[in-house]
């Protein structure tokens, strides 16, 4: 029973940045953009969090430049992409190699191989639930998680109403399902893809922010590993749909979880356990695009 | 001089709502319109006709704004106006609907017919109000008498239905000037007629109308005045009570054209089963039956026409008998031998020439010349390779050849076929096919957007080819064509080849009725399936 517990638990805790990520580019993904970013642009916010935090002592610096940097990142990918038409996997692969060489340089330079915040205690970042807290069970389950758990959660839901129930939401996904119908309205595309990429930048600092600041106050190079990767695999396969792809996201999360909790007793063979996540991934992947084509028997001649 | 105003008496008073002067737009070096006077008066039916590529698309783009001119003027109501955007002219009253539809497949109705003019809430300004957008079109509906349910999704919509959506969107702006970039192609005769209707109720309400077609008929029908375009420039401005139809295709074509081939049923004695098809299936993406259970026979010296509104089948029951696409029950036979699921390479050996639907996709290489479109298919057999090497003089001969015999317009020789018109594009892949000497001719819409001078050599091709003996199975979506051409005629409805007609005794609306599903039934008449 404590072991159940503590697997939801941190299902819950690894699922936070993967689904900031999620919610954060499928508003590229519905504006027809293929952001491979998200990776970059979450471990510059990882960075930039806990070196200004180390430098300044100050947590809302931290967290305010940590997403001022992401998003300019994010101008940089969409003048790149959607103003100056350029190939979005070779910006995206740029950013996303960028980033880990520039932190790479600067621990290098400080002579030191990873970033803590010595006077950070991650406890200041726990949010603890007034009733829930008491609810048994369920209490311990879903209160005591950093303010990032929280914000990716109430995110799923913003990110619902602002793509279904605004002008915004419609016109960016107008702009990636049929560009030539917002060319015809008159629909400024450029400006909604932008936007929905920015849109991404910001979470994805968010769930740099989370992952680095908020749990540990340390940062250590390449920390994101792949979860940006993991993200846009959870958006295809919920098709952008902030709901469904959510759902994918927790079973990242939840793989992650099971990976972590079942090493303890696994004794060598720990990081086996570690695949599952990736296994996870592509088995959906391949299910997924294997359905959608189950029942047509179309050739294709390679 | 704007011949368009010339062609009017003046003391006929009639209003002149739009107008051009000398508009010109250039793509780089290629002038796709060239000084185009155009005169448009308030409440009619204005027709522009021309063959495809003659810039009528282009001219509508510069009208409503998607596009700028190179040069020239455009007139509202006497005013010189300029657009940006589509936007401007929408808002000076200015509505298109485009040759290929503008709408969003996963939205509904009605969130396409307020696209763009989204009503926002009453008290949350950010949030859409939904119920008054619906309420709106509702009453839009209704107005026109426009039979449609609002919540559902576009991609749920027949191609008619979506065409009334586009129109919806219009009249939801409120536009007085309608442009229609050739409505028409996509819908079945019913579909067409109610269509037209349509038109004439608009035009009944005060709205002016801007029809383009390449179908004479219809224009003939509804129009009040027609605008002739070719390569870029009017050559003609005519009342339509003062033309027909013979009149109209020799100014768009420059010569005189035969509108319907010379065709004479010859019956053909000890026919030969050359293509004999029996309970063919196959699924679509979702596990439908995309091809439901198709029976048929092709003999020598036959040509069997396969009409149906796009999208019931015929796609794929062609992409299974070429090889593009696997059945999952039923037999091809094919001169006595068995070739269900047989590769296209295998097909060609044994004589089977195929001319494919989609010409850029399937039939040609744009990005490769002439020649070696020329002997695609053919790239090891003999005279065009030895040892694995090609042999160029050959192959640039067996070219040439080609483009004489079959009129080919090219401008350069060694240049891709890119530089081809739609026409001649399509005059290269019957030359390829029918050089190949095949038996059977499988030909998937042979003259979607070819020019009425190519269509017409495209129809002799087709017909001499079944005199000598050959074989012929021809899918379109032209009923024209098919009557025309066809020795029999099985329709398609829903994967399924629900009728089979005489076309020397059958009636366009007998065929039209089998295409939207309905058998004619002895005892009780119609019957809908
Ligand atoms: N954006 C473009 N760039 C270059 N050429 C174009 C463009 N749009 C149209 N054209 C060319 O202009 C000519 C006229 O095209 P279009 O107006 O679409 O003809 P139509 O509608 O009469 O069939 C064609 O030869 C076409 O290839
Ligand atoms: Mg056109």
């Amino acid at each position: 029973m404590a072991l159940l517990n503590r697997i939801l638990y941190d299902a819950i805790y690894h699922t936070t940045p993967i689904l900031l990520c999620v919610i954060g580019g499928l508003f590229a993904y519905k504006a027809g953009v293929l952001n491979i970013a998200l990776e970059g642009m979450m471990l510059a916010g990882s960075f930039v969090a806990v070196l200004v935090a180390v430098n300044s002592q100050s947590v809302w610096l931290a967290y305010l430049s940590a997403i001022a940097v992401s998003l300019i990142l994010g101008l940089v990918f969409s003048y790149m992409s959607v103003n100056r038409k350029g190939n979005v996997i070779i910006i995206g692969l740029a950013i996303n190699m960028i980033v880990p060489a520039v932190a790479g340089f600067v621990l290098q330079s400080m002579g030191v191989p990873n970033l803590t915040a010595k006077w950070i205690n991650p406890v200041i970042f726990r949010v603890h639930l007034p009733v829930v807290e008491r609810i048994p069970v369920l209490g311990s389950l879903l209160s005591g998680h950093p303010i990032g758990t929280y914000i990716s959660f109430l995110v799923i839901f913003l990110a619902y109403v602002l793509l279904y129930k605004t002008k915004f939401g419609i016109y960016t996904r107008v702009v990636g399902e049929s560009p030539e119908t917002a060319k015809s309205l008159g629909i400024k595309s450029n400006y909604y893809a932008t936007l929905a990429i920015l849109i991404g930048s910001l979470l994805c600092a968010v769930a740099g922010v989370n992952l680095a600041y908020e749990r540990l106050g340390i940062f250590t190079n390449n920390m994101t590993a792949g979860r940006g990767f993991i993200a846009i695999a959870a958006i295809y396969c919920g098709k952008g749909e902030p709901l469904k792809s959510s759902l994918y996201a927790f079973i990242f999360g939840l793989a992650r979880a099971l990976a972590v909790n079942l090493s303890i007793y696994a004794g060598n063979v720990a990081a086996l356990f570690d695949i599952i996540p990736y296994f996870v991934m592509i088995a959906i992947l391949a299910v997924n695009a294997g359905y959608s084509n189950r029942n047509l028997r179309m050739r294709t001649y390679w | 001089m704007p011949s368009g105003t010339a062609s009017f008496p003046p003391g006929v008073d009639m209003e002149t709502i739009l107008s051009t002067k000398a508009l010109t737009k250039k793509f780089g070096g290629f002038t796709a319109n060239d000084q185009i006077f155009l005169t448009v008066h308030e409440g009619q039916i204005k027709a522009i006709v021309g063959e495809n590529g003659a810039g009528k698309t282009t001219l509508m783009n510069m009208l409503y704004g998607e596009l700028q001119p190179t040069s020239g003027e455009i007139f509202l109501r006497g005013e010189k106006v300029e657009f940006s955007s589509p936007r401007d002219a929408i808002t000076k009253g200015i509505g298109m609907v485009h040759q290929h539809f503008m709408l969003v497949p996963s939205m509904t109705v009605y969130e396409n017919i307020v696209l763009g003019a989204e009503i926002p809430g009453e008290h949350l300004k950010f949030l859409i109000d939904r119920k008054e957008e619906k309420r709106r079109c509702q009453s839009l509906t209704e107005k026109y008498g426009y039979d449609l349910d609002l919540n559902e999704k576009i991609s749920e919509l027949s191609i008619g239905e979506q065409q009334k959506v586009e129109i919806l969107k219009m009249l939801y702006r409120d536009v007085d000037i309608l442009i229609l970039d050739e409505p028409t192609s996509v819908l079945t005769p019913q579909e067409v007629d109610e269509f037209l209707k349509q038109l004439v109720d608009l035009k009944a309400k005060g709205k002016t109308i801007i029809l383009i077609s390449h179908k004479l008929r219809e224009i003939m029908g509804v129009s009040d005045e027609i605008t002739v375009i070719k390569r870029g420039k009017t050559i003609g401005n005519v009342k339509t009570e003062e033309t027909s139809e013979p009149a109209l295709a020799q100014m768009m074509v420059g010569r005189k054209v035969l509108l319907t081939v010379q065709n004479q049923y010859k019956p053909t004695d000890n026919k030969r089963v050359m293509l004999q098809v029996k309970n063919l299936q196959t699924n679509d993406r979702l596990g439908k039956l995309a091809v439901d259970h198709v029976s048929f026979t092709i003999h020598s010296g036959e040509v069997f026409g396969i009409v149906g509104v796009d999208g019931n089948g015929q796609t794929e029951l062609v992409k299974i008998l070429s090889g593009m696409m696997e059945a999952t029950g039923g037999t091809v036979e094919y001169n006595g031998q068995e070739i269900t699921n047989c590769l296209s390479d295998q097909l060609r050996k044994s004589g089977i020439g195929i001319i494919p639907e989609d010409r850029y996709g399937e039939g040609l290489c744009q990005e490769m010349s002439l020649c070696q479109n020329a002997i695609a298919g053919a790239v090891t057999s003999k005279p065009f390779s030895r040892h694995a090497v090609f042999n160029r003089k050959q192959i640039n001969e067996y070219c040439q050849h080609l483009i004489d015999a079959y009129q080919i317009h090219i401008a350069d020789f060694n240049g891709n076929v890119s530089q081809l018109s739609g026409g001649n594009a399509q005059k290269l892949i019957v030359a390829r096919e029918m050089e190949g000497e095949p038996r059977l001719l499988i030909a998937c819409q042979p003259t979607r957007g070819v020019d009425i001078g190519a269509i017409e050599f495209i129809h002799r091709q087709i017909i001499d080819f079944r005199d000598r003996g050959g074989a012929v199975l021809l899918v379109s979506s032209e009923l024209n064509e098919i009557l025309s051409l066809s020795d029999r005629i099985g329709v398609m409805y829903k994967g399924k080849i629900i009728g089979e007609v005489d076309p020397r005794t059958t009636t366009e609306t007998e065929i039209g009725l089998l295409m939207a599903g309905m058998v004619p039934d002895l005892e009780n008449g119609i019957r809908s399936i």
